[in-house]
């Protein structure tokens, strides 16, 4: 680089030093001629940079490339073929692939079994709502400081160190019958002790153990977990479930059986709330009318249901004695009329709501958070309508047979996808979801705090109108991520845990894939199965980001 | 960082051509080859025998090494760990030269006679899961030699192409199906476009399935002991006795009369196969209906029931070891932690069994008391026969010499191997008439379990009954998923059996319906074909009633030709009812061309 060392002249508009006279030469850069150099200099420097940057990157992407992309590639057009191992893999006898359109896709839509391992596959995901609860709650809790010196600490250092000395001396004197009650408790202790003494980061670490445990090893220990009769959790329910039969022997039948009473009151106080909340939502405008429908509609696929699981019988005849005792079909007309009557109440006031300002919003506004909103209380409603004929049915499980015993779990048709469900459940627990909640609770502006306890804000207050909102991008972000893995998942646990049985009850969607292109080689179908999970996945995260992020963002 | 990154790839490459330096195949001048087998201690000596049988029927490479230069190269060119332990086991007057190799200073004349088998057999036990096989089979990177598990994995192979012909080898070898058992012919074979049987591989061992009967078990429970044979109302009147002595006043059944017993199995003793005698459909009739349910009966009514179901069985946290949970339910003496007093399964398990006498010898308990029974029937006693069987890929660079792996399981030594291993019944029936194999020295306890199932293997086994045109595994899933359906009350008996006949047949039309889509069809033809020959044999059933109605003898020209049978169980059960024209199935006689379904 060399300098202009020319003066300014007077007059000179881009001179600082207009209509003065200069006391020092202005440095001026010539850059017509080293900048020829520089950027020759540079351009083989960055080209050497990229090429050394590529040259790193190449098995990276390379990989990608031979992996993933082109498997994609050729996965999509497959899924338009009729290719088969049999028939294209076949080194003695390759036969021309041939286009078939949407056939596969086809078949896949009037294959009763697509249909029951979507299913499979949204029951699964029905346990989100209490995973995402389950993992918010374990980061308000590992949010808490945990330090010595306080009372509470020492009292949790005591109280471990009284259990782990208790099943010290249970050990010791060969009390090995209550081998899973001094295991329970031998385990608290040490985690209260540990706790106490390492800190937080101690309950940290342990809750977050399920993640980086590997997941193979962790579905053989619940494997082992749900042995029936003998295994530690039948071991640790049957005294519960010893003592309910005992509770349920000594009450009158109608008393235990007025539990399916209250679940279907419970049900359509649900529904009754949900519309509520969903009207409100509409009249204060924040959802628009199609997001309300859609909501509406969401809410009530529960009540549909119902009449195909309880059926509409009134009655049940004891072909023994010949008595008539209630059926569930009670529970059918009952969350069918009330939902009704409901629907009217509600429609009746909206329609009583302030039109003007209805009739400015945009249709489809906040129907993410409809939705979500809809979906969490429809689940709470299925478990309502799961309960009722547990109480229902209790008084005959109880004073039957062997009485109440713990299910087969993974071995029973009706148990194994809930026994499923409460594995992940433990898994989400300490998934990634608690660390991004207790990354997000970190970040709540301590003022909002401040300002709710200066408005006398109880504590539930406080997480309901601060700490919740403000985790709103967080739950947007674990919703989207759980949607697309629980449509995903399933084939880890269903290859090792029950091979998709019994009768297919755990077979998901992953598992179908795997089992239609390795098991009987038509890959194009299998491809077609892949490509229409994919499609579902889209189509879902498309609708949380297009709806979902407007919500979060408000 | 960059130099980093550069000096771990150099490091990476200088350790990729290290490696594949010590590759086997570049470590030894004679080709290896890989037999994929599950994991068993027996095969090391399997593999060992191999070598020997090598050089022994002269298939091998002779070198003489006039000295020390010569000796050197040699063993420079055969440097791998596994050639040289060879090279040692097969040539017992080369020992000093093979120590010589390891150490110069031991002292040997020249010249020296060293032989080498003329390929090296490794083993492969990591990639035998079926998946693997066929993945690695259609990118051609298979093993040379794979185990295959009875006439499912042959007609899946088959149809991807990935089995040799070995038809002709066979014949030249002393190999071919004439020197095992008749039944497992499905479990082997199939036929050509010719209608010519044509082999595909051989057994490596084979299993007809049996009850083990732990005479202990009977006589603890003050139970008699069964006898060889019983019909199934009998069975079940002995079995609900066991099982109310054994578990009584017991809050929760542990003791259950049988492990298991195939499902096809007893199907057949009610006279029903899956598919009709061509295997054109799926006809799941009455004796579905019947089998499922008994079994039904069996695992799930009553307070004590006689064989366990999914839930029982998971309810046994014993699942350990060879043979699983149920070899050590069968073995033990607590009926507090489960039992059972028969246990279906094959002579196999007496290598676990004799594991197990060590044991309880070492605890001071006599050995097990063992008794071998036939499978209860109703109209048609019979038990089921399988194989673990081998096969060459048929994209190895080496079937021809993997093709001598086959000729060595038909030999004396590999027999005898089984025989003495007591790993299932030896591929060839010649080896179960000796008294090596009826009454080994080392285990008198043992005695009366062999003959029961060689006898069984020619006497009432059958083999597996296939169709042209479904998988065996397709059709296997949709049956077993429709009797779970049933079994767990989520389906009628009659509702599942229609709706898995339904499904299956639809299987198939899907299988036609693809296949007329080809420029050639391959499967069409040979279906319509069957079907025709089906519409012959349906009205020969026909005139066989009557002539039955009538009380009269059937006419040997009403009986139906062996030949138009496809499936194993109604040649056998129609030679039973004496239906069966006995003709010898020759390739003139045959008109059946045999395909798998894709």
């Amino acid at each position: 680089m060399t300098l202009d060392t020319s003066t300014n002249q007077p007059g000179d508009a881009q001179s600082p030093f207009s209509g003065q006279k200069p006391e020092f030469p202005v440095m001026r850069p010539d850059y017509t001629q080293d900048a020829q150099a520089l950027s020759k200099s540079a351009r083989k420097r960055q080209r050497k940079n990229l090429a050394y940057g590529l040259g790193f990157l190449a098995p990276n992407i390379l990989g990608f490339l031979a992996f993933t992309a082109i498997p994609l590639v050729i996965a999509m057009y497959m899924a338009f073929t009729n290719w088969d191992v049999g028939m294209h893999n076949n080194p003695e006898r390759r036969e021309p692939l041939r286009f078939v359109g949407l056939e596969n896709f086809i078949r896949l839509i009037q294959m009763p079994q697509f249909w029951q391992y979507l299913g499979n596959t949204l029951f699964f995901m029905m346990g989100m709502p209490f995973s995402i609860a389950g993992s918010l709650f374990a980061a308000i809790l590992l949010s808490k400081d945990l330090k010595g010196g306080s009372n509470r600490t020492w009292t949790i250092l005591i109280a471990g160190a009284v259990l782990v000395a208790s099943t010290l001396m249970l050990v010791a004197w060969g009390a090995s019958g209550t081998a899973m009650a001094m295991l329970i408790a031998g385990l608290t202790g040490m985690i209260l002790i540990g706790g106490t003494a390492g800190g937080t980061t101690v309950y940290r670490t342990l809750f977050y153990v399920p993640h980086f445990t590997a997941g193979v090893a962790t579905y053989l220990l619940w494997k082992k977990l749900f042995v029936p009769d003998t295994g530690p959790i039948a071991a640790a329910v049957q005294p519960v479930l010893t003592s309910i039969e005992g509770v349920v022997r000594a009450s009158p039948p109608a008393a235990v059986q007025s539990g399916f009473v209250i679940c279907m009151l419970l049900g359509a106080a649900l529904i009754f709330l949900g519309l509520g909340r969903l009207r409100r939502y509409w009249e204060d405008g924040e959802i628009g009318a199609a997001g309300v429908l859609l909501s509406a509609a969401l809410l009530m696929v529960p009540v549909a249901l119902v009449g195909r699981w309880y059926g509409f019988d009134l009655y049940a005849e004891d072909p023994a004695t010949g008595s008539r005792s209630m059926d569930l079909g009670w529970g059918s007309i009952w969350l069918l009329g009330s939902t009704a009557l409901i629907l009217v109440y509600h429609i009746l006031r909206a329609l009583r709501a302030d039109h003007e300002f209805v009739e400015k919003r945009q249709p489809w506004l906040g129907v993410g958070t409809g939705l979500m909103f809809a979906a969490t209380v429809m689940v709470a409603v299925f478990v309502m309508i799961g309960l009722g004929p547990v109480f229902h049915n209790l008084p005959t499980w109880a004073t039957t047979g062997d009485g109440l015993k713990t299910p087969a779990w993974l071995a029973d048709v009706h148990w194994a996808k809930p026994s499923l469900m409460i594995m992940g459940f433990w898994g989400a627990i300490g998934s990634n979801n608690m660390l991004l909640y207790l990354a997000a609770l970190t970040n709540v502006p301590q003022e909002l705090y401040e300002a709710a306890d200066i408005d006398g804000a109880s504590r539930f207050q406080r997480f309901w109108s601060v700490t919740w909102p403000q985790l709103a991008p967080t739950t947007f972000f674990v919703v989207v991520m759980g949607v697309i893995g629980g449509l995903q998942g399933g084939f880890e646990m269903a290859r090792v845990m029950t091979q998709g049985g019994p009768a297919g009850q755990t077979t998901t969607l992953a598992y179908f894939i795997y089992k239609e292109g390795f098991e009987t080689g038509r890959l194009g179908f299998s491809s077609a199965v892949a490509w229409t999970l994919f499609l579902m996945v889209f189509v879902v995260t498309l609708f949380n980001w297009k709806f979902g992020n407007k919500y979060v963002n408000d | 960082m960059k130099y980093i990154f550069l000096a771990i790839a150099i490091v990476l490459t200088i350790a990729a051509f290290m490696t594949a330096r010590m590759a086997p195949d570049l470590a030894s001048e004679v080709p290896v080859i890989y037999w994929v087998t599950d994991t068993n201690p027996a095969r090391q000596e399997q593999v060992r025998l191999f070598h020997q049988w090598m050089v022994d029927q002269g298939h091998y490479v002779e070198h003489v090494l006039q000295n020390e230069q010569e000796a050197d190269a040699f063993f420079h060119r055969n440097r791998s760990t596994s050639i040289r332990r060879i090279i040692r086991e097969v040539n017992p007057d080369a020992a000093a030269l093979c120590d010589w190799a390891d150490d110069r200073s031991v002292q040997v004349t020249f010249p020296q006679v060293v032989r080498l088998p003329q390929v090296e057999l490794k083993l492969d036990m990591a990639n035998a899961d079926g998946t693997k096989k066929i993945i690695q089979g259609v990118s051609r990177v298979g093993g040379d030699i794979m185990d295959q598990y009875s006439g499912h994995d042959l007609r899946y192979f088959r149809a991807v192409g990935l089995n040799t012909d070995v038809t002709e080898a066979a014949h030249r070898l002393k190999f071919d199906l004439s020197t095992t058992y008749p039944a497992i012919e499905p479990e082997l074979a199939l036929r050509d476009a010719n209608g010519e049987l044509r082999q595909y591989q051989y057994p490596c061992n084979v299993n007809a399935s049996m009850f083990f009967v732990n005479r202990a078990t009977f006589r603890q429970h003050g139970q008699p002991l069964p006898p060889e044979r019983m019909t199934i109302e009998e069975f079940e009147r002995r079995g609900y006795e066991f099982v109310h002595a054994a578990n009584a006043g017991r809050a929760k059944q542990t003791v259950f009369f049988l492990n298991n017993l195939e499902f096809e199995v007893l199907r057949r003793s009610y006279g029903g196969s899956r598919f009709n005698e061509t295997g054109t459909a799926a006809i799941l009739d009455e004796a579905t209906v019947q089998a499922m349910r008994t079994q039904h009966k069996w695992m799930y009514e009553g307070r004590y029931r006689l064989m366990p179901n999914q839930a029982d069985r998971s309810s046994f946290a014993t699942e350990s070891g060879y043979g699983g949970a149920d070899a050590q339910l069968f073995s033990h003496d607590d009926p507090e932690r489960g039992q059972y007093g028969l246990f279906w399964t094959g002579r196999y398990l007496l290598i676990t069994f004799r594991q197990m006498n060590e044991a309880r010898a070492a605890r001071g308990l006599p050995p097990l008391d063992l008794g071998v029974i036939a499978p209860p029937y109703e109209k048609f006693l019979n038990t089921s026969i399988a194989t673990r069987a081998a096969m060459v890929y048929s994209q190895s660079p080496h079937r021809d010499l993997a093709t001598y792996f086959l000729a060595f399981l038909a030999s004396k030594e590999y027999n005898e191997q089984i025989v003495k291993d007591g790993d299932a019944l030896p591929p060839n029936p010649i080896y179960t008439e000796t008294e090596a194999y009826r009454h080994p020295p080392e285990y008198p306890m043992e005695w009366d379990v062999h003959e029961p199932f060689a006898r069984a293997a020619v006497d009432i086994s059958i083999g597996g009954s296939y169709s042209h045109f479904i998988l065996p595994s397709v059709a296997e899933r949709i049956e077993s998923t429709w009797r779970d359906r049933y079994h767990a009350g989520m389906e009628t008996l009659e509702g599942a059996v229609a709706r898995a006949q339904a499904e299956i047949n639809e299987e198939i039309q899907r299988a036609l319906a693809e296949d007329d889509r080809r420029d050639e069809p391959i499967l069409r033809p040979l279906y319509n074909q069957l079907v025709e020959r089906q519409r012959q044999i349906d009205a020969l059933k026909e005139r066989i009633q009557e002539h039955l109605a009538a009380g009269r003898p059937i006419p040997e020209e009403d009986k139906i030709p062996e030949a138009w049978i496809q499936n194993a169980f109604h040649i056998a059960y129609y030679r039973h009812l004496g239906w069966l024209k006995e003709v010898a199935r020759s390739p003139s006689t045959q008109p059946i061309t045999a395909v798998t379904a894709n």
